[in-house]
């Protein structure tokens, strides 16, 4: 019979206490671990094996690399990632022997172009990182493909 | 409102008085129109504080001009009129929901001679007034020619007219007591002590039929979003929809005026003059009305019914034949 005390209890003392609600865009949310936003990527660290882009589900991981004609060692060239197809499964981090490619804590994703979506070394920079570690490598695939101008090539239906 | 607002009304007919009353009709129509913007926000502030969100918060300084970006919208907005609509009916059902709500201001006591109207059947006035919302509801529920307004307008009828019965009932044990329906009367007969305390019963049977009667939220089956859209007031838009909220809010004030005058000793209070203390006690029936909203889930049709007849009425019955027995036994206890 008296049950509606105890809503109107419940609600009374929740009139009294601290709102949850973030101010969003003035007030940004905390990030919590192991979140899965927009990738990091550490060209210092990549060894060009190509396991990334392999696993990849929608195949938007593009890997450039040439061969050191002496030591026979793979040598990054360039990485991209076609970001407007990626959905975030964190697959390539986990594939990665090296832990060159990180799930980061970017979550504001909207652009205001496909083009802008084109995730290149620097827009993949993790935070620290200055410039000089991005890798524009002369190879030969690198020189040869378009891969860069025109992302919607590499669909594969 | 200092004025001798009653000698007004008895005295000779004269232009500058009827000038008068003009005025002060106008000042008591501004008084609730601040008051109804005050209520638009403080009601979506203390909600969304009940949901532990702050509110409005973006419209000025902490969201308080949010009600008056609101009434700004809804008086640019397209006055649609449905091709199917009783046109006269449709245009004149919200200024009959509203006008009485207004009406029964007529007889707030605000303080000992500042009162519009010093009617000796002051209550009966009230509830007999506030029965024209009723028509008001109906007709727009019908003159929509849509299906969810008709069945708003109708739970509406059935509801308002079911719990009038207890609410009058209850009042019937205070004017008992008071031995008058004067509402100044009835204040002047609690200077001892509150009729809250010897009519806790009426009080509970009043408070639940009052809440009814003003269609909020464990009665607002007339409206009941979730279920018929917006009840009878779905098909209305811009003005005529600013005219149904006010006519909302309104009631919500004059029920809480009528609660303060009947139950908690109108305008009697210690250091602050009497029309502020009702005030006061208006506006906690007010944050009640409010926090009811914030609590409790709309209740079932078929319940509603049962409880208006088989419970609130009972105890109403019940409180009246207590009053009135006590009342006899103990002759002059007041």
């Amino acid at each position: 019979m008296f049950r509606w005390a105890k809503g109107y209890a419940y609600t009374g003392k929740r009139l009294f206490e601290k709102t949850v609600t973030i101010q969003y865009p003035q007030q940004k949310p905390k990030i919590p671990e192991g979140w899965r936003g927009r990738h990091y990527f550490y060209p210092d660290r990549c060894t060009a094996c190509d396991a990334c882009a392999r696993v990849c589900p929608t195949e938007v991981i593009t890997v450039v690399s040439h061969r050191d004609p002496e030591t026979k060692k793979k040598i990054l060239d360039d990485y991209t990632i076609e970001f407007e197809r990626c959905i975030l499964c964190g697959y390539c981090e986990e594939a990665c022997p090296v832990d060159a490619i990180k799930m980061g804590d970017v979550y504001e994703l909207a652009s205001y172009a496909r083009e802008q979506e084109f995730m290149t070394q620097e827009k993949m920079l993790p935070p620290g990182y200055s410039t000089d570690v991005v890798v524009h490598g002369q190879g030969e695939a690198y020189r040869g493909g378009d891969y860069r101008t025109k992302p919607e090539k590499k669909v594969n239906h | 409102m200092l004025l001798n607002l009653t000698g007004l009304l008895t005295a000779p007919f004269t232009w500058l008085n009827l000038l008068w009353m003009f005025v002060e009709v106008l000042v008591m129509l501004v008084i609730i129109l601040i008051y109804v913007m005050a209520a638009l926000y403080g009601e979506r502030k203390i909600l969304g504080h009940i949901q532990l969100r702050p509110g409005p918060n973006r419209t000025g300084p902490g969201g308080v001009l949010q009600p008056v970006a609101d009434v700004i919208k809804l008086l640019f907005k397209e006055d649609v009129i449905p091709a199917e609509a009783d046109v006269a009916v449709f245009k004149i059902a919200p200024v009959i929901a509203f006008v009485p709500s207004f009406m029964t201001f007529a007889v707030a006591p605000w303080a000992p001679n500042v009162l519009f109207t010093d009617l000796n059947v002051g209550v009966l006035y009230f509830t007999a007034v506030t029965g024209i919302t009723t028509i008001g509801i109906v007709s727009g529920g019908w003159s929509s020619g849509s299906k969810y307004p008709l069945l708003g307008g109708m739970r509406g009828a059935a509801q308002l007219i079911s719990y009038e019965l207890p609410l009058v009932m209850s009042i019937l044990g205070v004017v008992l007591m008071a031995g008058t329906a004067n509402m100044a009367g009835i204040v002047e007969a609690q200077q001892k002590w509150w009729f809250f305390f010897p009519q806790i019963l009426g009080f509970v049977a009043f408070f639940i039929s009052v809440s009814a009667e003003m269609n909020r939220t464990p009665f607002d089956l007339p409206e009941g979003e979730s279920e018929i859209v917006a009840g009878y007031h779905t098909e209305y838009s811009g003005f005529r929809m600013a005219l149904w909220m006010l006519g909302e809010y309104t009631y919500i004030f004059a029920d809480g005026l009528l609660c303060a005058t009947l139950f908690f000793g109108g305008w009697h209070g210690p250091w602050l003059p009497g029309w502020l203390w009702l005030l006061i006690k208006a506006m906690i029936f007010v944050f009640l009305a409010i926090w009811t909203r914030g609590t409790l889930p709309r209740m079932r049709s078929d319940t509603l019914m049962v409880f208006a007849w088989k419970f609130l009425l009972p105890l109403a019955m019940a409180n009246l034949i207590i009053t009135a027995l006590v009342k006899a036994a103990i002759a002059g206890w007041f």
